[in-house]
């Protein structure tokens, strides 16, 4: 029934997600061996329920979903094994030290990878992806609030982890507020 | 119903759980967003390994047989 032409095409979208997948991937899982296990695995699911997919819908947000469920799904039978979780996997995506002369920047990842798991991508998903809060929401299985709800909490989180409100308010020279 | 709409618009309350939710200003919101988009980008331009090219090219193979 899928013609070939369709099945290059499938195979050419694909692709081109593979960055964004790894990105993803990367971020909520840690490890890179491990992020790049999950986007084969999201590969391979993703060309055998090809047939759910809505032709002309949002190919990137339908990846994620299923990135995001075979990731929770083994984080789910991991608990039962080990109690790993976020501290191992957060060292783990701290940079090399050949990275330290962009002190910001590692500063920024050390406090990301201090979110909760479910902050952290909500995050991503709106503020890197730049996915609609009702995309994101339908990704996560949430309602909209929830993501906005985490979106700001990550938020100050942030704020508050790298100290940025009292920088930002003197990057600001009219704020009222201030003056 | 309007102080809480206020509240949402401020940023501000004053329990601690609504502080944890308020929504911060637009300018240290920009500021979390340039650094966001730097590290997701240095992991977005990563040289892609083979292996993901291989297994899609064996995926649409295997579906052309």
């Amino acid at each position: 029934m899928t013609s070939e032409l369709d099945i290059e095409e499938f195979q050419r979208d694909l692709a081109a997600l593979v960055p964004n997948l790894r990105a993803f991937a990367r971020s909520i899982a840690g490890n890179p061996d491990h992020a790049d296990d999950l986007v084969q695995e999201t590969l391979v699911k993703a060309w055998k329920n090809r047939a759910s997919f809505a032709p002309g819908s949002n190919l990137k947000a339908w990846l994620f979903t299923i990135l995001r469920n075979a990731f929770l799904s083994e984080r789910r039978k991991r608990k039962y094994e080990v109690a790993d979780q976020d501290g191992e996997l957060s060292a783990q995506i701290a940079v090399k030290p050949e990275q330290t002369s962009h002190m910001d920047m590692l500063d920024f990842q050390q406090a990301f990878n201090q979110l909760p798991q479910d902050q952290r991508e909500a995050l991503l998903l709106i503020g890197a992806e730049g996915f609609s809060y009702e995309d994101a929401a339908l990704m996560c299985g949430c309602a909209v609030g929830t993501i906005k709800s985490r979106v700001n909490r990550a938020r100050n989180r942030l704020v508050e982890l790298l100290g940025l409100t009292a920088e930002a308010e003197e990057m600001l020279p009219s704020r009222r507020a201030a003056g | 119903m309007t102080a809480k709409c206020l509240n949402e618009l401020e940023g501000s309350s004053t329990d601690a759980d609504s502080k944890a939710d308020a929504t911060v200003p637009l300018e240290v919101q920009n500021q979390i967003g340039k650094q966001l988009r730097e590290v997701y980008g240095k992991f977005l331009s990563e040289p892609l390994p083979d292996k993901f090219t291989v297994l899609l090219t064996k995926l649409a193979g295997d579906q052309k047989k």
